[in-house]
């Protein structure tokens, strides 16, 4: 017997990705109904604790890796022509990526948005800003719910301007609030997923920098286009020898996560995560690590860890540093990658253009 | 309308007559949770017995043994895997039906999380047949689906 389309609406709502997936098949109607935004908005609030799922970004690589327990997909040629796939996190389970192509002896930044389950891209139109002096970009949307997503291009070469485009009026418009004034020196962004509640972090300065004490922060609020700057934690910089550092969202809260050597045994690296509550900076985990360990991303709202030694396989390890998990078609190479984390999610972005693998 | 003493309804008990003639009753706080038995008793009275034209007597003793445990507080995930566990898709697509016609919502919700995860690892053609629903694309538009989705496809067992 046949349930009708509210009846069918109310399981339906329940499925996870890839079951919504496969059931597109089922009929045109249901084809079209699950990439509308009112099924979103119900599929939405139905799921609570879904399972995250991962994808594999490879320096100097136009291709990405799919990540889940039970597959393990890899997207030849994510972006045709491209030389390099570089993230800028995800929300609400839509990455935000650029492609860097060398087209007429020119590099060429194609910014697009991409969801990893329903395949969907939209391709940003690039902005008409004149300043094209290296910018940082963030991505997020205003609420947790949205699927209005959006991107804010942040010009490093400081001239106190910067543009949010949204996906709702495919345009790019002047920030009114202008960032504060800092001098920006590292001009890329996090390895990790750095949006927090809605708002976007940037370091802005290197360890690297002459009189470096902390690690200055700058955020980016998409609920109120404001930006804001904050410092990171302070500790004793000298001890140790920088590999790097970085913000990240672990759990809901920013987080600073320096990758160390200590200067008195150099064949130790410290894996450091500092966490930002109400009562400021607090550490929450120092990891010792062998040196010729390769760091490639964390997992589990940061309680774990993926990495491995070179010719073996990736690996999960919690914070003592034990094995949980292998990943035997995961090499650890020559080839550089890092493994972002993400909520699988059938978020419509309303073009209706695929990139398949 | 005065609200009347919790007192004077917590053993009151209704009388449910189903669509093929069999009398069940069902305490009045239970019926509450019903919003069409409780319209109906609004509307006949609480001391006649209530119609259910739509619902049987194969289903509606499952439906108040729910909601008996749901005015004690009792529910819980045990209990829940524990009553559906010995129905099959069909059973319990019916007794999903009847919640609906009873506007019973706890229970629809619940049944309709029940039928999702048991169609989560299903085929697209035992969707269909579940549903009731046509395929209405081509064969080719079918075809290239597939192909463009070949992932979500992967470990699910087609049907022959």
């Amino acid at each position: 017997m046949s349930l009708g389309i509210d009846l069918e609406n109310e399981i339906l709502a329940w499925l996870p990705p890839k079951s919504l997936m496969r059931f597109r098949c089922v009929q045109k109607s249901w084809n079209l109904l699950f990439e509308t935004p009112n099924f979103y908005k119900k599929w939405r609030m139905n799921m609570s604790d879904c399972r995250s799922d991962h994808v594999i970004f490879y320096e100097k690589e136009p291709y990405v890796t799919l990540l889940s327990s039970d597959n393990l997909i890899h997207i030849r040629s994510l972006y045709y022509q491209a030389i390099e796939i570089k993230s800028y996190g995800s929300c609400n389970g839509v990455f935000c990526l650029s492609a860097l192509f060398w087209f007429n002896s020119s590099w060429f930044d194609q910014l697009i948005m991409w969801n990893p389950v329903t395949r969907e891209v939209h391709r940003i139109p690039p902005t008409p800003c004149l300043n094209s002096g290296s910018p940082l970009y963030g991505f997020g949307a205003d609420d947790p719910n949205s699927t209005d997503f959006k991107i804010v291009r942040l010009h490093t070469t400081y001239d106190g301007t910067a543009e949010v485009y949204s996906l709702s009026t495919k345009s790019w418009i002047p920030t009114q609030n202008p960032p504060p004034f800092t001098i920006i020196t590292r001009r890329h962004n996090s390895k990790f997923n750095t949006l927090v509640n809605g708002v976007y972090h940037w370091i802005t300065n290197d360890p690297d920098d002459y009189n470096y004490n902390g690690a200055n922060i700058l955020c980016f609020d998409f609920r109120n286009n404001q930006f804001g700057q904050l410092i990171g934690p302070a500790f004793s910089y000298e001890d140790y020898s920088f590999l790097w550092d970085d913000v990240a969202e672990i759990e809901s809260s920013l987080a600073y996560v320096a990758y160390v050597l200590q200067c008195n045994s150099p064949e130790r690296v410290s894996l450091k995560i500092w966490v930002l509550d109400q009562s400021g900076w607090n550490k929450e985990y120092n990891i010792n690590l062998v040196s010729h360990f390769h760091l490639c991303g964390l997992w589990k709202n940061g309680t774990q860890f993926f990495g491995g030694y070179l010719e073996g396989s990736l690996t999960s390890r919690d914070r003592q540093g034990n094995t949980i998990c292998r990943f035997d078609q995961i090499p650890v190479g020559f080839t550089k990658y890092w493994v972002h984390e993400y909520m699988p999610s059938i978020a419509p972005l309303g073009t209706r253009q695929y990139i398949y693998d | 309308m005065a609200q009347e003493a919790s007192s004077s309804t917590s053993s009151k008990t209704i009388s449910l007559k189903t669509g093929d003639g069999e009398i069940f009753e069902i305490e009045a706080s239970a019926a509450k949770q019903m919003k069409t038995v409780q319209r109906l008793i609004d509307d006949l009275g609480d001391d006649i017995t209530i119609p259910l034209h739509n619902v049987f007597s194969k289903e509606l003793p499952k439906i108040i043994e729910y909601y008996k445990k749901d005015i004690t507080g009792e529910i819980t995930k045990d209990f829940e895997a524990e009553f559906v566990k010995d129905l099959n898709d069909d059973e319990v697509k019916v007794l999903f039906l009847a919640a609906n016609y009873l506007d019973a919502n706890k229970l629809f919700e619940f049944l309709s999380q029940n039928i999702a995860d048991r169609l989560e690892s299903k085929s697209v053609e035992y969707v269909r047949k579940y549903f009731g629903v046509e395929n209405d694309f081509t064969p080719e538009e079918e075809s290239k689906l597939r192909e463009e989705r070949a992932w979500s496809f992967r470990g699910i067992k087609e049907d022959e």
